[in-house]
């Protein structure tokens, strides 16, 4: 949220319409967030974190469907490296229903309501790893891909699709050349941080950007591979044929768009946005479980399985409910001996 | 700064609720502690009074008001004399007299936890470190401030591994020995070839010497005892009468008061000795714990260690466990506050998952439903005696980052 007010921030600060001379204005960095989630938002009672930066983060999210490519299972597993030597106490926002120490992870994870937490020292690198099963109704908004399974045919759908407030403006093509160069070196814009100003002139005009994180969509469905890209530049909704009701096992990546690559000396203004905001929708997603270094590196990666809906189980016959069940049965059995020596009584007699 | 912003908060609404004064019915609440008063006074008194200076603090002094009500808690010492079987009676009259709580050095939990769970009274364990003790899945009504047997174990086996040496792991016949020697052979049997021998010290022995004469004879360049302190100054008189100056380890009873009583008259034997425990300060540093210390002894008086160092000084303990107990009650209370009162018993259970408090040394103490220890094994620091006071070592990377607590002629 803090982060899509910043986006608000500055269309005001620079006086949108206004035609002056030029001035400096903040570029939208891919450090800005586009929309309040991902990642999951803090709940209200969370603690403020303590560490020394950086923390890198990497996740796997395993997203399990039903039949018709609902979401019914996410277990994501996320690992914190941290580098420096010192305390830490960290609390990651998440749907949790249940969390335990992912491999590698050499401390154990607590958790409260809407929150996984760890707290310890660091000597100077400390792997922190928890597997965490989620709320699948509250996660499923939240995920890149959105899946819909047919009689024959697999509907992909990339999700990330969010329109952002932002400006137009004139910039300086010689600072927005060096603003793509540092991205194609550093796609989540850590080396930009949050405060990059670029030279503008002319009228300042608001503007709204849609953007989308392209999405590196591998893996099979039903007996078919598939390999294909949603977004930049080519449809974020593919369907995919295939036999009778397919099973799925597809990996999914948020990837920086191939037009970052395409070096330009002197990209336009809107050129150098939408390739900014796009590394910012593509850092949303590849942060479902939010670093608690917000400048830190993320990484993640999405695993959507075809799974069994889950069944409710039934509770477990409790000692008590056992005896009456043992009672009864030697009810029936004695009455079944009862019932069967009558009749041998009658055939006797017959 | 940061963090001091939701711990404001806390104690704001704390002292909120504690400030009412349209409450309209009085309630008394009763705080078990239940202790070895008779037989390791020390510890079991130290824990009474942290939990004493936690109400004491209150704004009205012993009560506080959530509501319409106003709690009056008072401290009642039960003493165990060291048996579960004892401990476990306390516990059931606990019950009977409706408890708002019990503290408990551990002794007996593994059956007493039952009889208070029936009835959703939190148990506090602030002494004793055992690794089933706390089971949040199982006991959901047992929680600790204490460094953890696993813990202490894992750490000492993480400081000496590396060093090379081939340790003696000795333990008394005690139940507080007897689950340290279940830690430390989890902690050690990935490095076999680091345990030069393993060895059950009686306690009741007053003469250790045959036992370190066989743990010298098996090749050991180093010497682990996890014991209670008694037995701890035994084997160190044991092995240093023999003329062996080995290197000695123990768990955080190598601080108890009793160890350097016992070598009052051979100071230099102490020095040397190594211990685990938790750390008493946070990274800000010693003012919060010092800040705790002053309070405790305004209210309690110091606690001399009975030795003094080479230049003459009185040797003063630092209260860790009240500390600990300190903040068990102040989470309690909290938790009170957060339930909405004491009617609902599981609710207030519920709550000590939920709340935070800042803990007497400055940083965070809470619990949380996945984990019930107060003390995370991160914190588990090693400290080595020198001249009857004891400073963190440094060739352990959180130790070195610890300040020296003062320990003397206060």
């Amino acid at each position: 949220m803090k982060r899509a007010l910043l986006v608000a921030a500055f269309v005001s600060c620079v006086a949108p319409g206004s035609a002056v001379g030029a001035r400096l204005v903040l570029f939208p960095a891919p450090l800005t967030q586009l929309t309040p989630a991902p990642p999951f938002p803090p709940p209200d009672t969370v603690l403020p974190n303590v560490f020394r930066p950086p923390i890198r983060s990497n996740e796997l999210i395993a997203v399990g469907t039903d039949g018709e490519g609902r979401v019914v299972s996410v277990d994501a597993t996320q690992r914190l490296v941290l580098a420096k030597v010192g305390d830490y106490r960290l609390s990651v926002p998440a749907p949790a229903e249940d969390v335990e120490a992912g491999p590698g992870s050499e401390s154990s994870p607590g958790l409260r309501r809407g929150a996984i937490l760890w707290a310890g020292f660091s000597g100077g690198r400390k792997v922190l790893s928890a597997k965490a099963s989620l709320e699948p109704g509250a996660t499923a908004l939240l995920l890149p891909l959105r899946l819909r399974v047919s009689e024959g045919s697999v509907r992909l759908e990339n999700a990330t699709t969010a329109t952002a407030s932002t400006f137009i403006a004139n910039g300086d093509p010689v600072q927005l050349a060096e603003i793509l160069d540092t991205l194609r070196t550093d796609p989540q814009g850590r080396k930009l941080g949050q405060s990059t100003y670029v030279k503008v002139t002319g009228r300042v005009r608001d503007a709204r950007m849609r953007v989308t994180a392209p999405l590196e969509v591998t893996g099979r469905i039903g007996d078919r591979e598939v390999s294909l890209v949603l977004g930049d530049g080519r449809p974020t909704v593919r369907t995919i044929l295939a036999r009778g009701r397919p099973s799925l096992e597809l990996t999914v990546e948020p990837v920086p768009p191939a037009s970052l690559l395409a070096r330009r000396t002197r990209p336009s203004w809107t050129e150098a946005l939408r390739a900014s905001l796009t590394l910012a929708r593509v850092r949303q997603y590849n942060a479902l479980l939010a670093n608690p270094d917000t400048l830190g590196p993320v990484d993640a990666r999405y695993q959507y399985r075809s799974a069994a809906a889950p069944t409710p189980v039934p509770p477990a016959p409790t000692e008590q409910d056992a005896g009456l069940a043992a009672w009864m049965l030697a009810l029936i059995i004695a009455g079944s001996l009862a019932a069967a020596g009558g009749l041998a009584v009658l055939w006797a007699n017959s | 700064m940061r963090r001091a912003l939701p711990i404001l908060a806390v104690v704001a609404a704390l002292a909120a609720g504690c400030g009412g004064s349209g409450s309209k019915t009085q309630q008394n609440l009763t705080l078990v502690v239940n202790g070895s008063f008779s037989k390791t006074p020390y510890v079991a008194e130290t824990i009474a009074n942290g939990a004493q200076l936690a109400l004491l603090e209150l704004p009205l002094g012993k009560s506080f008001t959530v509501g319409d009500t106003t709690y009056n808690v008072k401290v009642e010492r039960s003493d165990n004399a060291g048996s579960p079987v004892k401990a476990v009676a306390n516990v059931r009259r606990a019950v009977a007299d409706d408890a708002i709580a019990i503290l408990d050095e551990g002794t007996g939990v593994d059956a007493s936890w039952r009889v208070a769970n029936e009835a959703h009274i939190p148990i506090g364990i602030v002494y004793q470190g055992g690794v089933g003790l706390v089971d949040p899945a199982r006991r959901g009504n047992v929680f600790r401030i204490a460094p953890t047997d696993h813990g202490l174990a894992f750490r000492l086996a993480e400081y000496l591994v590396p060093k090379g040496l081939k340790v003696a792991l000795l333990h008394d016949d005690s139940g507080y020995g007897g689950q340290g020697a279940q830690a430390l052979d989890k902690a050690f049997a990935s490095n076999p070839e680091a345990v030069a021998t393993r060895m059950t010290l009686p306690s009741s022995a007053t003469d250790l010497a045959p036992q370190l004469l066989a743990a010298r004879r098996a090749g050991a360049t180093a010497v682990l005892v996890w014991a209670q302190g008694p037995v701890i100054a035994k084997a160190l008189i044991a092995a240093r009468s023999a003329g062996w100056n080995v290197p000695f380890y123990t768990p955080s009873a190598g601080a108890d008061p009793v160890v350097r009583q016992s070598l009052a008259d051979h100071p230099d034997w102490v020095d040397g000795l190594t211990f685990a425990s938790g750390r008493l300060t946070a990274e800000e540093g010693p003012n919060p714990f010092y800040a705790f210390s002053s309070k405790y002894r305004t209210a309690f008086g110091v606690e001399e260690v009975g030795v003094k160092t080479r230049r003459g000084e009185e040797v003063v303990q630092p209260p860790e466990y009240a500390m600990y107990a300190y903040d068990f009650v102040r989470l309690l209370i909290a938790a009170i506050q957060a339930a909405g009162g004491v009617d609902d018993r599981a609710k207030l259970l519920a709550a000590m998952n939920e709340v935070t408090i800042q803990g007497a040394n400055g940083d965070e103490r809470a619990f949380n439903e996945k984990n019930h220890e107060g003390v995370i094994d991160d914190d588990v620091y090693f400290a080595r005696f020198r001249d009857m006071t004891y400073e963190p070592v440094k060739d352990d990377p959180l130790s070195a980052t610890l300040p020296t607590i003062a320990q003397t002629g206060q």
